[in-house]
């Protein structure tokens, strides 16, 4: 019958143009605390913060943070807000002096070769991660930094991607 | 604020060809479709006075039962199959992109070639190390050496050899396979491999498998000796779970890798076997249900357990909806041994009455009559009622079996027929130019408000750090 399927259409125009004004930017917080054993997050040589989208091949952010007390610049990720990703946090120590693995074979408790010459080799002392998540609207992700290393990130095949 | 995101866009292209395709071919109606399988999350059994021993054996034949099933494919609470059906669908898809890469490979197109093969090695990666054939990753990892070989880079060819060679293939390039280049540069990311390493594996919790790259190991703790250096596929695996896990090992070194079933989806799985251990109540079970199904990616979740009453052991088997609502839990009465005919036979109806006769409720199965609607037996599995438990299950004969159930999963189910106007010749519709003419303002105006913003869609972090 043909008023069905007008209703149908005339619903559809409804939902594309709600979808075309949808809600704005969300911001993700990253609350980082710090874990049991894990050195002091002023005392780190490095804090690398990865974020991953659920599909993606590569990180849409894998960068070093400052590392001091309070909040960080915010930053504006090539995320569509809905993607579910994770974010992992690294703290590195310098390891200076010891004997190090390059980075393409170097396993948890290595001291791993600087990619760039001139910076010292660094040792992973702590991480911390969240599960996957989607962020449609503003929300808190809490990331607890711990010494027990290997347990991140989440599984991959935990997620869908878009 | 009003902003445009891709996922509209998307959406009106989606729409668009959807009208189109609705407006003109439909299905033949003779088309068989089959639905697609859901994913159920295991959540494990609680033993109740069975050893450890007997519940495992339980478990296994429960889940072996289970996998027979062509209307779900179970997966553990981490999402990771515990179904070969399903890791089918990936190698599948993973062959097709090793298939695709090759062929683009063979027309000169090598930028293409290494996407796809790169791609191949991805899905192989995330979802298919608890395989035991590795051909296809070790195809598509000589494969896109290859091609970036033939790329000019050289560099990312070898480190494609060196993760390639670390698996220990058995076909190697010759002059006779490969250009004399690719050859030399074979015999240099080998040569440059460095001494064999060692893996030593651990579980902390017993009953843990291991597999190292395709390679049964057997039982943990293990010690894999001879393993060349570079990225290799652990998989620990136990009844109700499964963890995959990568292991870089450097030359001559150890690598040491204790495995720890931990995170999210192992802490609401470990609270959801806490809540029927010492009986937390529905509403608790309903919430962790949720955020098992919800983690694993699944649409249902199910957990069994044993009980003892008057001398008989019991098995009871609940499944619970993404929003942890009870779908059934179904009692059946257990034999002597976990693995007797009366055992199996009791699974088997469970089973049958749950997922082919798709019964809902709570369900007091008897091997005999079949399963009848009771009372109570929720209660046994999440609150408990002590030594009048058996009492709490009386017949409800006001419920009887469901008159006309929904097809059995297990077969095809024909498609709706199309609408009878839709068979029509609808270009002389005046709805069928209505919808398009609807269809282009809604696609100008969209179109129009992502050229005014232009922005890409984006996320806004900050962070606190302590």
């Amino acid at each position: 019958m043909t008023s069905p399927t007008l209703v149908r259409t005339l619903a559809s125009v409804l939902a594309l143009s709600a979808l075309a004004c949808g809600p704005g930017t969300p911001t993700v917080q990253v609350s980082v605390k710090q874990g049991s054993g894990a050195p002091d997050v002023a005392g780190l040589a490095r804090l690398q913060m990865i974020v991953q989208t659920c599909g993606a091949q590569t990180p849409a952010y894998d960068e070093a943070l400052p590392v001091r007390g309070g909040a960080t610049t915010p930053l504006e990720l090539d995320i569509l807000p809905g993607t579910e990703m994770y974010v992992h946090l690294q703290g590195w120590l310098d390891c200076a002096g010891v004997a190090c693995t390059p980075p393409d074979m170097a396993t948890v408790n290595d001291c791993v070769c600087p990619s760039e010459a001139g910076q010292p080799p660094q040792i992973l002392r702590a991480e911390g991660c969240t599960d996957w998540f989607a962020a449609d609207v503003d929300r808190l992700a809490t990331v607890t930094l711990g010494d027990r290393l290997g347990l991140c990130p989440p599984p991959s095949t935990a997620c869908t991607a878009p | 604020m009003c902003r445009p995101s891709f996922r509209s866009l998307l959406c009106l292209v989606a729409w668009t060809i959807g009208l189109s395709s609705t407006a003109g071919a439909q299905p033949p109606k003779s088309a068989k479709a089959r639905p697609k399988p859901q994913r159920y999350a295991w959540t494990g059994l609680v033993r109740g006075p069975l050893s450890p021993k007997q519940a495992n054996t339980l478990e296994t034949r429960l889940l072996e039962t289970l996998a027979g099933y062509e209307s779900f494919r179970l997966v553990d609470a981490g999402g990771h199959a515990l179904d070969p059906r399903l890791l089918a669908s990936d190698a599948a898809r993973a062959a097709r992109l090793r298939d695709e890469g090759v062929d683009a490979f063979l027309r000169f197109k090598h930028k293409a070639a290494i996407n796809k093969l790169s791609q191949a090695v991805a899905v192989f990666e995330q979802r298919l190390t608890t395989l035991s054939d590795y051909e296809i990753l070790k195809d598509a990892l000589l494969a896109r050496a290859e091609a970036l070989y033939q790329s000019g880079e050289k560099g990312a060819a070898k480190a494609s050899l060196q993760n390639w060679l670390a698996l220990r293939p058995t076909k190697v390039p010759t002059t006779q396979t490969h250009p004399k280049g690719f050859v030399r540069l074979y015999k240099k990311a080998k040569a440059q491999l460095g001494a064999v390493g060692r893996i030593q594996v651990e579980c902390e919790d017993p009953g843990c498998w291991v597999q190292l790259d395709g390679a049964s190991l057997g039982e943990a703790p293990q010690l894999a000796t001879k393993v060349r250096p570079g990225q290799h596929y652990l998989v620990a695996q136990w009844t109700h779970s499964v963890r995959p896990i990568l292991v870089r090992v450097a030359p001559g070194r150890e690598a040491k890798v204790i495995v720890r079933r931990d995170g999210p989806s192992e802490q609401a799985r470990q609270a959801l076997l806490g809540v029927v251990t010492h009986k937390q109540g529905l509403d608790e079970a309903r919430a962790l249900h949720g955020r098992v199904a919800g983690l694993a990616r699944a649409e249902r979740s199910l957990i069994a357990a044993v009980y003892e009453t008057g001398g008989q052991r019991y098995l009871i088997l609940a499944h619970h909806d993404s929003d942890g609502d009870l779908g059934a839990v179904i009692r059946a009465p257990l034999g002597a041994k976990m693995s007797d005919e009366a055992t199996d036979r009791s699974i088997r109806q469970a089973g049958a009455a749950l997922f082919v006769d798709r019964r809902e409720g709570e369900l007091d199965l008897n091997p005999t009559v079949g399963a009848k609607s009771v009372r109570g037996l929720a209660a046994v599995l999440y609150q408990g009622q002590g030594s009048t438990e058996a009492a709490q299950l009386t017949l409800t004969p006001s419920a009887p079996p469901p008159p006309a159930a929904p097809p059995p999963p297990d077969v095809a189910v024909t498609a709706p027929a199309p609408e009878q106007d839709n068979e029509d010749n609808i270009l002389g519709a005046w709805w069928f130019w209505a919808a398009v003419g609807t269809a282009v303002v809604a696609g100008a105006v969209t179109a129009g408000v992502l050229a005014s913003q232009g922005d890409p869609t984006t996320t806004r972090f900050e962070v606190q750090l302590p």
